[in-house]
């Protein structure tokens, strides 16, 4: 990740914990229904 | 062997054993409160780290050391804040979260650290809680030593069992919290709030840990370096457990903890010829083996991780 980004770990590792937290939240979304 | 027993007989050993367990009672008594109202807090590691980061950095940019403690709370409140807000309103899972919680903490912890503090070869010091000798008590033969020659956080880490058993077996707001981790729809038909009780608990649990965290920078150590919580968070998660949620049991569990833990690091130089990674892996074999002695009869809050909506049956 550290590499992939071009940033240093301890950034790295922010970046994946916030990623794990967002898709936690996006989880919550897919047990809606978008309705028109 | 003689020598191994002879090392129970010194005093030092058990003021270790207590110092050792100050930040897992603040820890395990965190745990427990936000398990007590049925929230699983797997953040814990993080918020410890995190407590260690700001209360050492706050007393480094020449605060006071309550007042690192006072901003290792808050950090910790504020980190369980986030848990709470993804697992009472949203209801997401606890276990994800609470790891999410753990990895997010200790990497901000870090970054602020690096971000913030110049790392030379060594890593930079403050002027740490020292032991403080309580009159006339310090004097009493072996319990003095013990006991009442201690850093002030951890006649604060024993003052908190005594206040955390009285609130949640004697008040209202204990029965509250106690009700609200067994059947929150019978809190509700109280009239009272579980969501707002969970994410109270869950934050004043989160700064009993983040304090916790602060003691080892604060008062154990003199500087903040990564990987200084050691797992601790997680043997707190375990004596929850070991305690069955009472937080007298709690005390004792992690006694025990530090005791097999200091017990273990002055055995490394009394017996010879066996591997010192043995020694390293007693305390939590040890603890494994109580946990299982002691678990099965543990009675575990009926809503624990049960996330509570209105009107569900």
């Amino acid at each position: 990740m550290s590499r992939a980004t071009g940033v240093p770990s301890f950034i790295a590792d922010v970046i994946v914990a916030l990623c794990l937290l967002t898709m936690l939240v996006a989880l919550l979304f897919t047990t809606y229904r978008v309705r028109r | 062997m003689m020598d191994a027993l002879e090392l129970l007989l010194n005093t030092n050993l058990w003021a270790a054993v207590l110092r050792i367990a100050t930040p897992l009672i603040f820890g395990v008594l965190g745990a427990l409160l936000c398990e007590r109202s049925g929230v699983l807090n797997l953040g814990i590691e993080g918020i410890m780290t995190m407590g260690a980061m700001t209360g050492w950095l706050t007393v480094y940019m020449g605060g006071d050391l309550w007042t690192g403690l006072l901003v290792a709370a808050m950090c910790g409140g504020l980190m369980g804040l986030l848990h709470a807000m993804l697992t009472v309103p949203l209801g997401l899972s606890q276990h994800v979260s609470g790891l999410g919680i753990t990895l997010f903490a200790s990497a901000l912890s870090y970054y602020l650290y690096r971000l913030i503090v110049t790392v030379g070869d060594l890593p930079p010091t403050i002027e740490p809680f020292r032991p403080l000798d309580i009159p006339i008590l310090s004097d009493i033969p072996v319990l003095g030593p013990i006991l009442f020659s201690q850093t002030m956080p951890t006649y604060l880490a024993l003052l908190s069992v005594v206040v955390m058993a009285y609130v949640l077996a004697r008040t209202p707001l204990g029965l509250a919290i106690r009700m609200t981790g067994e059947n929150p729809h019978a809190v509700e038909a109280q009239g009272l709030n579980p969501i707002r009780i969970r994410i109270g608990a869950v934050v004043a649990g989160s700064a009993l840990m983040a304090v916790g965290g602060a003691f080892l920078t604060t008062a154990a150590f003199n500087s903040f370096f990564p990987e200084m919580v050691q797992g601790r968070g997680w043997i707190c998660i375990a004596l929850v457990v070991f305690a069955s949620w009472r937080p007298g049991k709690a005390l004792l569990g992690a006694l025990l903890f530090a005791f097999f833990d200091a017990y273990q690091l002055r055995l490394q130089t009394v017996v010879e010829g066996v591997p010192y990674q043995l020694f390293l892996m007693a305390p939590y074999v040890l603890s494994i083996a109580a946990l299982i002695l002691v678990a099965r009869r543990a009675q575990v809050p009926e809503a624990l991780m049960t996330p509570y909506r209105r009107g569900e049956r």
